[in-house]
């Protein structure tokens, strides 16, 4: 009855980012997928550490990750809980999580 | 005409309210991450520390071998986790504090400054300690140490060589004796056995430089190899087409200063996120009370806009008796389009300015308006008349008294009455005074709120006694209070006759009159107080 009439038939309702509804949120879809990328980092380099103890010893893996692994947590909690009020932190976050959680790893010899 | 029916009061609250929990929580996040990174600064400290006094972890064993040597390790483990825990709860000090009064340029270098120095000396430290770890349980690496075999003697070269010299010197001794005619053969055979002798020991060397080479280029790969990969591509990166194995030192510097920078940048930014939301928290705490305040008087017609739009002043200019009517759009503005309002950021309406046909000061038809209550401070620094600060004159003064102080004042040779002089066509002040907004009774409730806050008399005082800058800005900064509250301050302070109105030929800065001491801002502030409070 609306449509024969020409009226809008959907009420918009403006999200946070401005979008309209039946529209990607890409605000969100950049938060979420920051968290998941910073999980990751984390279990990685978690994985790491008590590889390289499991095979090198406890005094090898301190030395070895020395505060890497630390500051991968701190950037993947920082991402989790500023990425939808910080976006633009939350990419530098998500940066260190990612290259402090590959510097845990040792060479290739 | 605007009114706030019960309903939009109550949503407005649960909007605000909702919004004031997701700044607390922002805040209470900002404070825990706070706490993280100064454990991860603490630990940094104390890495940078053990490396600088200790050297490295994995050669500590040799403290213990001797009990002095186990005491002096002790001792210095001692201080340099005490060191880690002072610098590190200075620099979590800063941050916080950065967070409540601003960031200060200085501190916040040399915070940055030494942490990034810390960081890149144990962390390059420690890459080179992990690096020597696993190198020295690789075993490729340890033939590498083994000194190279030099190539075999070619011995019977050296015999054959020897039974030819032998022959030669028999051969000279024939010839001596003239028993041979000469010894041409055994010479060539010897020269020929020496030049095939020459060669071979050459090529010996030639064959141990290049084995010692190739098991020193060996060595260093392997060395490079044993670093992060991360470490190993960004050196390939800079070497180019070039030995990557000359540029891992330059490589772990570079991605050390990656992250160092970036934990620093996050660490920073939560002093500046926790700021913010402090702000954001009393701001909103400060709009819900004045919610509360204005539903008090519902339904009466409410003089304040609502919250982020201003009542158009044509609108208000006229009270109409029409029955309130809600929908009122036309009228309905956003703050920054009027310039009056936009001054004081947080809200709230100050009155609109209304135009007024009384003469400007130090004109001949000059009417003083005498408000409730008032000083006449800045109506005589408006005429650019100097005068002595004197309370009594300030705030009791008749207005005979004033007129007769601005005529001594603009014309000295005469002391005639200023009305009696010919009147001259004055401009139409287009701001309202200071005096005017505060005896406004719809701000009545506002200057009580704000005069009673807890940071009200501290702001007052600094400004008065010029330890604090009289601008909005710096009150807001210096004193941790909102931009509304800031902008009733400096219009007090100006009511009072403290500072000058806005001069808008130099960008609306305020100046100081006069600095008071203490006891004089003490004794203007309990003024207020008694005008403003009533006790």
């Amino acid at each position: 009855m609306l449509k024969e009439k020409g009226l809008p038939t959907q009420v918009l309702i403006p999200s946070e980012s401005g979008n309209k509804n039946n529209s990607i949120d890409w605000h969100t879809v950049y938060v979420v997928v920051s968290a998941v990328v910073v999980s990751i980092a984390s279990l990685y380099a978690s994985y790491s550490t008590f590889e390289i103890a499991q095979s090198y010893g406890l005094a090898i893996a301190y030395t070895a990750t020395w505060l890497h692994l630390p500051l991968t947590y701190f950037s993947s909690l920082y991402v989790i809980w500023m990425a939808k009020q910080h976006p633009i932190m939350a990419w530098l976050g998500t940066v260190s999580a990612v290259l402090n959680a590959l510097l845990v790893v040792g060479g290739a010899v | 005409m605007n009114y706030m029916t019960p309903a939009l009061a109550q949503k407005q609250r649960e909007l605000l309210d909702q919004q004031l929990q997701d700044h607390r929580a922002n805040d209470t996040r900002a404070s825990k991450l706070l706490w993280l990174a100064m454990l991860i600064t603490f630990l940094l400290y104390l890495a940078f520390n053990l490396h600088l006094y200790l050297g490295d972890p994995l050669t500590w064993a040799a403290y213990f071998v001797e009990w002095t040597a186990t005491i002096g390790f002790l001792f210095m483990l001692g201080l340099v986790v005490l060191m880690a825990a002072f610098l590190s709860w200075v620099k979590h000090h800063a941050y916080l504090h950065f967070g409540f009064y601003g960031s200060v340029t200085l501190v916040v270098v040399t915070v940055i400054g030494f942490a990034l120095f810390a960081e890149f000396f144990s962390s390059s430290a420690s890459q080179d300690a992990k690096s020597n770890a696993m190198l020295e349980r690789n075993s490729a690496y340890k033939a590498t140490l083994q000194a190279p075999t030099a190539p075999p003697v070619d011995t019977g070269l050296a015999l054959q060589l020897a039974s030819a010299q032998q022959k030669l010197a028999q051969c000279q001794t024939r010839l001596a004796s003239g028993k041979e005619k000469h010894c041409n053969g055994d010479a060539a055979k010897v020269q020929a056995l020496e030049n095939a002798q020459s060669t071979a020991l050459s090529a010996q060397v030639q064959i141990a430089a290049n084995t010692t080479k190739l098991n020193h280029d060996r060595q260093d790969k392997l060395k490079a190899d044993s670093y992060n990969p991360v470490i190993v591509f960004m050196a390939q990166l800079l070497a180019g087409n070039g030995d990557y194995t000359d540029y891992i030192k330059a490589a772990v510097v570079i991605i050390m200063l990656i992250v160092a920078v970036a934990f620093e940048i996050l660490h920073h930014f939560l002093s500046r996120s926790k700021e913010r939301s402090y702000a954001a928290i009393k701001h909103l705490e400060l709009e819900l009370a004045k919610l509360t305040d204005s539903s008090t008087t519902l339904p009466q017609p409410s003089t304040k806009q609502p919250i982020g739009f201003t009542q158009n002043p044509r609108s208000n200019a006229v009270l109409s008796p029409e029955p309130p009517v809600l929908n009122t759009v036309p009228d309905a503005r956003f703050k920054y389009q009027d310039d009056e309002k936009a001054k004081f950021p947080m809200g709230f309406a100050i009155p609109s300015p209304t135009k007024s046909t009384d003469a400007r000061l130090g004109t001949a038809e000059h009417q003083l308006s005498i408000p409730q209550i008032s000083s006449f401070a800045s109506e005589l620094t408006k005429a650019g008349i100097p005068f002595p600060r004197d309370p009594v004159l300030n705030k009791t003064a008749d207005l005979a008294s004033i007129n007769r102080i601005i005529g001594k004042a603009q014309n000295p040779r005469s002391n005639a009455v200023l009305s009696q002089e010919p009147p001259v066509p004055a401009p139409v002040p287009e701001r309202q005074t200071a005096e005017e907004k505060i005896s406004n009774p719809s701000n009545f409730a506002l200057l009580q709120k704000y005069v009673m806050h807890e940071r009200f008399d501290a702001a007052f005082i600094a400004i008065a006694t010029g330890n604090t800058k009289c601008s909005q800005k710096q009150a807001m900064k210096i004193h941790a209070i909102g931009g509304d509250m800031a902008g009733w301050l400096m219009i007090i302070l100006e009511a009072w006759g403290i500072i000058t109105e806005p001069n808008t030929n130099l960008g609306n800065t305020r100046t100081l009159i006069q600095a008071l001491s203490r006891e004089q801002a003490q004794a203007e502030l309990n003024d207020v107080k008694t005008e403003i409070l009533g006790n």
